[in-house]
């Protein structure tokens, strides 16, 4: 295992682009877990006196925002959220599309028909659409916006899951397995599943961006965070209003969602070199 | 006594048109510690037929008919399959003919052992560790100990048809092998150490094996008891010395005189070795005719008409042909 491990980060080593992508999730991560120690001011404490204080003045590194915030803290304790949007939305996507597409795969037949159906129906929306119903139905609040992301997210797991379980129920070992009396919850999540996580988990990684983005677009909207909660889409649906007077209240929560979002993408493409055989040699 | 009793069956595929059978009226039995070979070429429904014993095709393309398909006491065909999950692996394991693809690549020899352990022993991990580190030995893997943590593409074919071997045994109370052509994919002497190694192990524990194979050199080195396949029929059945010495089928005689070793007159005279004329027939296209008739040099009109009934030749030796006669044909 430790083998497997290592020979992962070399490839990923090898390839700068994921490396690079790999480096600024972490670097998301870190910060938005010890918020409270990058951030210099309280995110939410406001300073009607220092409104739109341009960058690198009186301490403020980034500046304020249009009510006196700190806008470089606000941007830390957003990672906060925007990671752990990724973290619960991807989650609930993964776990339950994975397990769809597991069932459907394995067993065929009826349950497949039926189960891919409903998928098709729900790509059938357009997906911030969907989304945005399920934001609707469920009400406009943080968590809400990370389960309709999450459900929105499930065909992809799904469809993905069910094209490699198709191919690899095939392989000679799982009928091995079944010969000495292994069962079919066995054979799904035992047998098959570690052997078709590879390409779930280059979705996931994609999938990571997607929702951080969706989220950023679902609080722009006013369905996701609420004021004051420091998350991006909401800081630049807030401050849109002032892109020509103090264009940096707009720009850095902009900078921070593209670059979290490209350095999971990149990451992704990374995942998706170093875990798919056929690419190899 | 008998531990396998195959009553009569058919085997074979449904689709929308209706029901294809692949394997036609099948009966054979196998009495305790004994090593039936069931012989034939590829196509000829074996494979499907050790698949079936073990209900492991998928029900929703396939069914097994007839009047039953007796382990002991049980008639596998109507248990269910729960049933039957008890009783893979813990009453009837399978080796298959593939041992580069029958072990699953993300787990370690160790973590597999271990897992089929649990399931039919209830042993705690640890034990069923050490267990499988003895199970190891006794299909002799050297340095078994280590050999529990590497991984599949780190052995050799040979040592993972061992490795297979090893887990269809791990039941204390198996009481069948089915053996699925166990030495198709290895190469010679591979070959005889694994034919060696179930020999070896069929003498120590009185293990009743069931080989399917295509390669006569198989059956000659470990079977007592030979059942000739052809076209999803039985063709020929009787003890070893039966069928290598005296065989009675059109069929069993062509795929004697078909071995290079019997051919060395032809090869002397600079003729083309002998080979059995035509093609195995397309099992969608058999009637109730012999499924031989089209190959057969001695074919009479009867055969055309049914299938023909079974004629003993002697208490252990029998063949279903209408125009049986002594000894290998002079090609």
């Amino acid at each position: 295992m430790n083998t497997t491990i290592r020979e992962m980060l070399f490839l990923l080593w090898r390839s700068k682009a994921a490396f690079f992508g790999l480096f600024v999730i972490l670097l998301f991560y870190i910060v938005g877990i010890f918020a409270p120690v990058f951030a210099t001011h309280d995110p939410i404490e406001q300073n009607i006196d220092q409104r739109k204080l341009p960058p690198f003045s009186e301490g403020y590194i980034l500046g304020t925002d249009e009510l006196g915030r700190d806008l470089y803290s606000r941007i830390v304790y957003g990672a906060r959220v925007s990671m752990l949007i990724g973290v619960v939305s991807v989650s609930i996507a993964l776990v339950i599309g994975t397990t769809i597409g597991m069932i459907s795969g394995y067993l065929g037949g009826a349950v497949d028909t039926i189960s891919m159906r409903v998928i098709d129906i729900m790509l059938s929306f357009p997906y911030v659409l969907l989304t945005i119903v399920i934001v609707s139905l469920l009400g406009s609040s943080l968590v809400n916006a990370m389960i309709a992301i999450g459900i929105s997210h499930i065909p992809r797991y799904a469809r993905v899951c069910r094209a490699a379980v198709l191919s690899e129920k095939e392989q000679d070992y799982v009928m091995a397995e079944q010969s000495l009396g292994a069962g079919s919850f066995h054979l799904m999540f035992k047998s098959i599943l570690p052997n078709v996580l590879a390409p779930v988990m280059v979705q996931a990684t994609l999938g990571f961006g997607d929702a951080i983005l969706s989220a950023a677009a679902l609080s722009f909207l006013g369905l996701g965070a609420q004021p004051p909660t420091p998350e991006w889409g909401l800081m630049i649906a807030s401050s849109r209003d002032f892109v020509t007077s103090a264009w940096w209240i707009v720009t850095f929560p902009g900078l921070a969602t593209l670059f979290a979002v490209v350095g999971f993408n990149v990451f992704g493409d990374g995942m998706r070199d170093i875990l798919d055989v056929r690419l190899h040699d | 006594m008998k531990v396998l009793d195959v009553k009569n069956i058919t085997i074979g595929f449904k689709d929308r048109f209706g029901f294809t059978p692949m394997v036609r009226d099948l009966s054979f039995s196998i009495d305790k510690g004994e090593v039936l070979s069931i012989v034939g070429e590829s196509g000829c429904g074996k494979s499907i037929t050790a698949y079936s014993i073990l209900k492991l095709m998928d029900p929703h393309i396939s069914e097994i008919r007839g009047d039953g398909l007796m382990f002991g006491e049980r008639n596998l065909l109507s248990a269910t399959e729960s049933e039957m999950q008890q009783i893979r692996g813990k009453n009837i394991s399978m080796i298959f003919q593939e041992p580069m693809s029958s072990l699953n690549p993300v787990f370690s020899i160790g973590a597999q052992l271990t897992d089929i352990c649990t399931l039919h022993t209830g042993d705690s991990k640890k034990q069923a560790w050490q267990y499988g580190i003895e199970l190891l030995k006794r299909v002799h893997i050297p340095s078994a100990g280590e050999c529990m943590h590497k991984y599949p593409h780190e052995l050799s074919g040979g040592m993972r048809q061992r490795v297979l071997i090893a887990l269809a045994l791990v039941s204390p109370s198996l009481e069948m092998l089915i053996a699925d052509e166990p030495t198709t994919a290895l190469d010679v002497t591979i070959q005889a150490q694994i034919l060696n190694l179930l020999d070896e192990l069929r003498k120590e524990t009185g293990l009743t094996l069931l080989m399917i194979t295509h390669d006569l050199g198989v059956v000659a080195t470990l079977s007592d008891r030979v059942m000739v396949m052809y076209a999803g029929r039985k063709v020929e059945e009787g003890s070893l010395a039966d069928i290598l010495n005296n065989p009675s089928h059109p069929y069993t005689q062509g795929l004697l005189s078909s071995l290079p070793i019997k051919q060395h007159e032809r090869l002397a005279e600079n003729r083309p070795m002998f080979a059995i004329p035509g093609n195995v027939p397309s099992l969608k296209a058999i009637s109730e005719a012999c499924p031989f008739s089209d190959r057969c040099d001695r074919v009479i009109s009867e055969c055309k008409q049914a299938f023909p009934s079974e004629a003993a030749i002697s208490d252990t030796h029998r063949a279903w042909c209408n125009v049986l006669d002594e000894g290998i044909k002079d090609a």
